[in-house]
């Protein structure tokens, strides 16, 4: 799935490994949702959305609807 | 602790479990050695708990359970395939040897645990179903 979790990491100045530690995961999940590799559950996703104070809909972008 | 203390205190308890072996070897003491195995994972579980760091996630779950799925199935089959063949051989009487009656033994006893296998994965998906809501009335 696309997301801005990059683009929202370099507004926070937060590096992977503190996105990572803040939101309880490791470092190579927040590379791989990065990646569009692994899409987060649903309690991870609201986890960044308020770690970003957006919503979820502001980081990750549906695929259908991407296009 | 840290993660690499953890692996090292896991390094430290394989090369004690080596050493036990050894020793139970030697002397012939097999009841040391299972002592031994089962209290060395209990020292590694307890280790682990101990970790500060994120070792484990949901990415390494997901990859864990489908790793694990997929393990289950090759070995399975697997496991089934060559039971199979030792059946056949036991079959055939004593044209594949003098230990034929052995090897018939051996392939039932691995078709029994593949059989086992698939009731308890039959279990475990039970037990999951329950868990995760899937039983029960349907208020609808």
């Amino acid at each position: 799935m696309k997301n801005k979790v990059k683009v929202f990491r370099a507004m926070y100045d937060l590096t992977q490994e503190d996105l990572a530690r803040e939101v309880g995961v490791t470092r190579q999940t927040i590379l791989a949702i990065e990646k569009g590799k692994y899409d987060p559950s649903l309690e991870l996703a609201f986890r960044m959305a308020h770690r970003f104070q957006v919503t979820i809909e502001e980081i990750f972008i549906f695929e259908e609807f991407s296009s | 602790m840290k993660q690499y203390t953890y692996f090292l205190l896991l390094g430290i308890i394989a090369i004690l479990e080596v050493g036990i072996f050894y020793w139970s070897v030697e002397n012939l003491e097999p009841f040391i050695m299972t002592g031994a195995v089962v209290i060395g994972v209990i020292a590694a579980w307890i280790s682990r708990q101990m970790v500060d760091d994120v070792i484990t996630d949901e990415r390494s779950h997901l990859i864990t359970e489908k790793a694990s799925l997929r393990t289950l199935q090759v070995m399975g089959i697997t496991l089934f395939s060559y039971a199979l063949g030792g059946v056949v051989i036991s079959l055939g009487g004593d044209t594949f040897g003098p230990f034929s009656y052995q090897i018939a033994r051996f392939s039932f006893l691995l078709m029994f645990i593949v059989f086992l296998m698939i009731i308890v994965y039959i279990l475990f998906i039970s037990w999951y179903e329950r868990r995760f809501g899937a039983g029960g009335e349907d208020e609808e």
